[in-house]
């Protein structure tokens, strides 16, 4: 297979619940996209023609069947590379869609390093090295380096673990939404693996402990009392 | 099946219905899982951690596949990525600049410890499509000493009863059948399975244990299937006459 590389930036097209699909978009900075977002299949018929991505990004648990039909479909003669994302999706799913042409999948909760990490081979793959990886962005006036888990604030330099960098994601990629635990656990940890009841706050406590300048009264992350947590900092 | 794209290595191909070979370049109780596990693609597997036996191993076995657990073997990631076989590799990493890395000295795909087990059996399915233009028949059922499961369902069959499995039940339930009779720590246990950077309690894996003899009805005082071995950890007793086989379909 020939390899054209893009010329410009390159579109990606998002197909996923908001949340999601605001970790993804985020995500995506590391290697500079014209990134839209949608959140349904019919959306994502439409904007296949008018947006013409050069990738697809498109969770398959939206509406399997229509979503899968996505897959595969040539945009002006081109396949577009095309990675799926599931929550439960288990073994059938997971065959299917690779037997649909699915380039590659993730299963939900993944970390922000994993989806780049796919992103960047899949691109290279397909159009060989005209994506450029930038390791560094910025994040609510945060340096954030992607590649060194490492956070840069004001002269501060913080390292921080995946957790909490995956947390970090999470949150400022949702400014101003209220996030429960229950949903920090499926974005992240995937409930199956956890035991402990308070984990979602142990680690958002050290996570504040690292970028707050008093983690008592939080500038970045507010605790909103009985539903979760709210990210305060701007994208 | 037709092949998507033929061969993008131009390696291996099958023409025949024999089975598809992968290469293990693991630690024992990793390996071990793993090769039950392809038994749901009917994959024959060879493993092995050592130099010249693995490069003897691709110019006259000629694997379809190899796996390579990066954390403990990155060497091999080099010495194999110049070759035929298309690389999966295996990483409790979370690093961004590990997988990156892994990408581009040439894996093609990479498994993510905590893994389900789904992901050992999909990964492959996709490669071999990819690589080879070549569709694995998928095996749902097997039995694993005398009890039957289906990867599919995630059910496994215990004297008549069927019972739903949770994803990680599942995978330790075949971890331990495919280690039977030897004791696995739990500390193996968990790098195997969850990962060593994954943060869990510490008796994350007696839990699930625990819960899976509740499952398996198997009272831990009497136990037919999982026993624990004090200060060491837990053992799957090898059942009289039944070893690990594949249930005929229908």
């Amino acid at each position: 297979m020939t390899k054209a590389p893009i010329e410009g930036t390159p579109r990606a097209l998002v197909v996923a619940d908001q949340k999601l699909a605001n970790v993804l978009a985020l995500a995506l900075n590391h290697g500079r996209y014209e990134t839209l977002c949608v959140t349904t299949i019919a959306d994502a018929e439409r904007q296949l023609v008018a947006f013409r991505p050069q990738l697809l990004i498109v969770s398959i648990d939206l509406d399997r069947e229509r979503a899968l039909a996505l897959v595969g479909k040539r945009i002006a003669g081109r396949r577009i590379p095309t990675i799926a994302l599931t929550t439960r999706g288990g073994l059938a799913v997971k065959l299917a869609a690779f037997d649909r042409g699915v380039d590659d999948l993730m299963v939900v909760p993944f970390f922000p390093e994993e989806l780049v990490a796919r992103v960047i081979a899949l691109m290279r793959r397909t159009y060989g090295e005209s994506v450029p990886f930038i390791p560094v962005i910025k994040i609510a006036g945060l340096e954030v380096d992607l590649l060194n888990q490492r956070v840069r604030k004001g002269k501060a330099r913080l390292e921080l673990t995946a957790i909490e960098q995956a947390l970090l994601y999470l949150f400022a990629s949702n400014p101003g939404q209220i996030i429960g635990r229950d949903e920090i656990l499926d974005t992240i940890w995937g409930r199956d693996f956890v035991a402990e009841s308070n984990i979602v706050d142990r680690h958002v406590k050290n996570l504040r402990t690292k970028l707050e300048d008093d983690p008592h009264r939080p500038q970045l992350i507010a605790t909103v009392p009985g539903k979760g947590y709210r990210f305060l900092g701007k994208p | 099946m037709a092949a998507p794209d033929g061969g993008r290595r131009g390696g291996a191909r099958i023409e025949d219905p024999a089975p598809p070979r992968a290469l293990l370049v693991m630690g024992e109780a990793l390996a071990n899982l793993v090769t039950l596990t392809l038994r749901h693609g009917r994959f024959e597997t060879r493993t092995s951690t050592d130099t010249a036996d693995c490069q003897r191993l691709v110019a006259d076995w000629k694997p379809h596949l190899a796996m390579i657990d990066l954390d403990r073997y990155e060497r091999f990631l080099a010495m194999l990525a110049n070759g035929p076989t298309p690389i999966l590799v295996f990483t409790r990493k979370r690093e961004a600049s590990v997988k990156l890395s892994a990408f581009e000295m040439g894996a093609d795909d990479i498994v993510e410890v905590p893994f389900t087990l789904d992901e050992i059996v999909a990964r492959p399915f996709a490669l071999m499509r990819r690589s080879h233009g070549v569709t694995v028949p998928l095996v749902p059922k097997i039995r694993l000493d005398g009890l039957e499961v289906d990867v599919i369902t995630q059910k496994v069959r215990v004297n008549g009863d069927e019972l739903s499995l949770s994803p990680i039940q599942q995978a330790l339930l075949y971890l331990l059948a495919a280690n039977a009779g030897r004791v696995l720590s739990r500390e193996e246990m968990l790098t195997t399975i969850w990962g060593a950077d994954f943060e869990t309690e510490s008796n994350v894996v007696d839990r699930h244990i625990r819960e899976l003899r509740v499952k398996l009805k198997d009272d831990w005082r009497t136990p037919r299937y999982i026993e624990t071995v004090a200060g060491a950890g837990y053992r799957f007793k090898p059942q009289d006459g039944n070893g690990v086989s594949q249930v005929a379909a229908g």
